[in-house]
């Protein structure tokens, strides 16, 4: 029973090690546009609303440079 | 090199927010509007690259690197213009402005600011941040260098080629070397002496294998030979020795001109650069892709009126250095230590750069290059 025990606070310890690591803000519902008085940094540090809205850069046309 | 996906270009991490860079806010740097709600509000005005105006946005803080950068060949590019105006007839296109502006479609875009090794990927390879905008001294040799310079340096220095081995300080016994580590923060930053080209005389902390090896002088017959010019024998850069084939272009991205597919080969000329290594008589050249039309959609004075004023085989330090290579394999090689070294090296032809192996259009200029 106490091994058990032991097994299972080890397991829950784990997660919640991993969930204090992840460190990147993610919104739970990220918006199209910002909320009132936000800055850059609320939606540059924003993974799931950056995904959903960064484009690619335009094709320019330009063949890609030669290197050095 | 692939692309960053568009999120990543821009995903700022929050510790960013917590650095010296970070606290003086967005819009000090990048300007835009950080009190808008929605994207083309926030990004009118916006300055998405600083470090081009670094006077404005670096010099408060970093007056010293950004006085010196003016003269690093990275930012000012003097080297394209002054290959441009010696094949040209002593022409500077910066004075024509559609030659200026051939030149910035064409070339510029190898012009890198200070945030192009420092914050974020070269806009070559369409930039984005390396490390979510946290700045770092030390640029990365992937990211940063070999983006820029990876299919010669690149390719040469991690062992790419196909039947080629990589450089030996990628490698060596003490760990990998990186490009800082021949190529310092002075000579990348400038020393605010004007520059022609990496060469230059005056590019005095451009690396010298003597740095590290100067030891090595005497080690050997082959060193105490040619480590320098004397009266009995010639002296050769030490790429002559220990580089591998490494590629040649044939074919520019710029307009017209040549065209073709590039090829590995090792090729040794006459030190035709005695200003900057008076010490070489031999020195390992690269073909470069240029012919006298090779600017012609330009326009009206892109010419190469002086095209000969120049050599198209031109001084080159492979980054693919090794101890044994097939000049040095003198191990494997019979006979005496005198005959080993001709065998080797002396007696193989293909070595050298010869005038009948060139293109018609190229012998004047490579006249100096070429072994008789």
């Amino acid at each position: 029973m106490s091994k058990k025990f032991m097994y299972v606070c080890l397991f829950i310890l784990y997660f919640l090690f991993v969930g204090f690591m992840n460190n990147d803000s993610e919104q739970k519902e990220p918006p199209e546009k910002a909320d009132k008085g936000s800055s850059c940094e609320s939606c540059h540090t924003n993974k799931k609303l950056l995904k959903k809205i960064a484009k690619p850069l335009p094709e320019s046309g330009k063949k890609e440079s030669g290197e050095g | 090199m692939s692309q960053l996906e568009p999120w990543k270009r821009v995903y700022v991490k929050k510790q960013f927010l917590e650095t010296v860079h970070g606290e003086l806010g967005c819009i000090t740097c990048h300007g835009g509007d950080d009190k808008s709600f929605n994207k083309k509000g926030a990004h009118k005005n916006l300055t998405p690259y600083p470090s081009e105006q670094a006077e404005a946005n670096c010099a408060d803080c970093h007056e010293d690197e950004v006085a010196s950068f003016k003269s690093s060949l990275h930012w000012n590019q003097e080297g394209y213009f002054e290959r441009f105006k010696v094949r040209a007839g002593g022409k500077d296109l910066r004075e024509t402005k559609h030659l200026l502006d051939g030149f910035n479609k064409d070339c510029g875009k190898c012009h890198a600011s200070c945030g192009q090794c420092h914050v974020s990927r070269p806009r070559t390879v369409n930039g984005g941040f390396n490390w979510r905008h946290i700045f770092k001294a030390t640029p990365n040799l992937k990211n940063n260098c070999t983006a820029c310079h990876g299919s010669r340096v690149g390719m040469e220095y991690t062992g790419e080629n196909e039947g080629l081995k990589e450089d030996i300080h990628y490698t060596n016994l003490a760990g990998v070397m990186k490009c800082e580590d021949c190529h310092s923060a002075e000579e990348m930053h400038g020393s605010g002496e004007k520059l022609t080209s990496r060469y230059d005389v005056n590019n005095h902390a451009a690396p010298k294998c003597e740095k590290c090896h100067e030891d090595k002088k005497n080690v050997n017959l082959y060193h105490q030979t040619h480590w320098q010019k004397t009266e009995k024998a010639p002296g050769l850069s030490c790429q002559v020795c220990h580089s591998q084939p490494y590629k040649n272009c044939n074919g520019c991205h710029v307009g017209k001109g040549i065209t073709g597919e590039s090829y590995m080969r090792f090729k040794i000329g006459r030190n035709y650069l005695k200003s900057a290594r008076p010490e070489y008589d031999y020195i390992t050249v690269r073909h470069i892709p240029i012919v006298p039309d090779t600017y012609a959609n330009w326009g009206e004075g892109s010419e190469l009126t002086t095209f000969d004023a120049e050599p198209t085989w031109k001084y080159t330090t492979p980054h693919n250095i090794r101890r044994w290579t097939a000049q040095t394999d003198t191990l494997i090689t019979k006979g005496k230590s005198a005959d080993k070294c001709f065998l080797a090296c002396h007696n193989n032809e293909q070595y050298y750069l010869r005038m009948d192996s060139l293109e018609t259009f190229e012998k004047t200029a490579n006249k100096p290059v070429v072994i008789p």
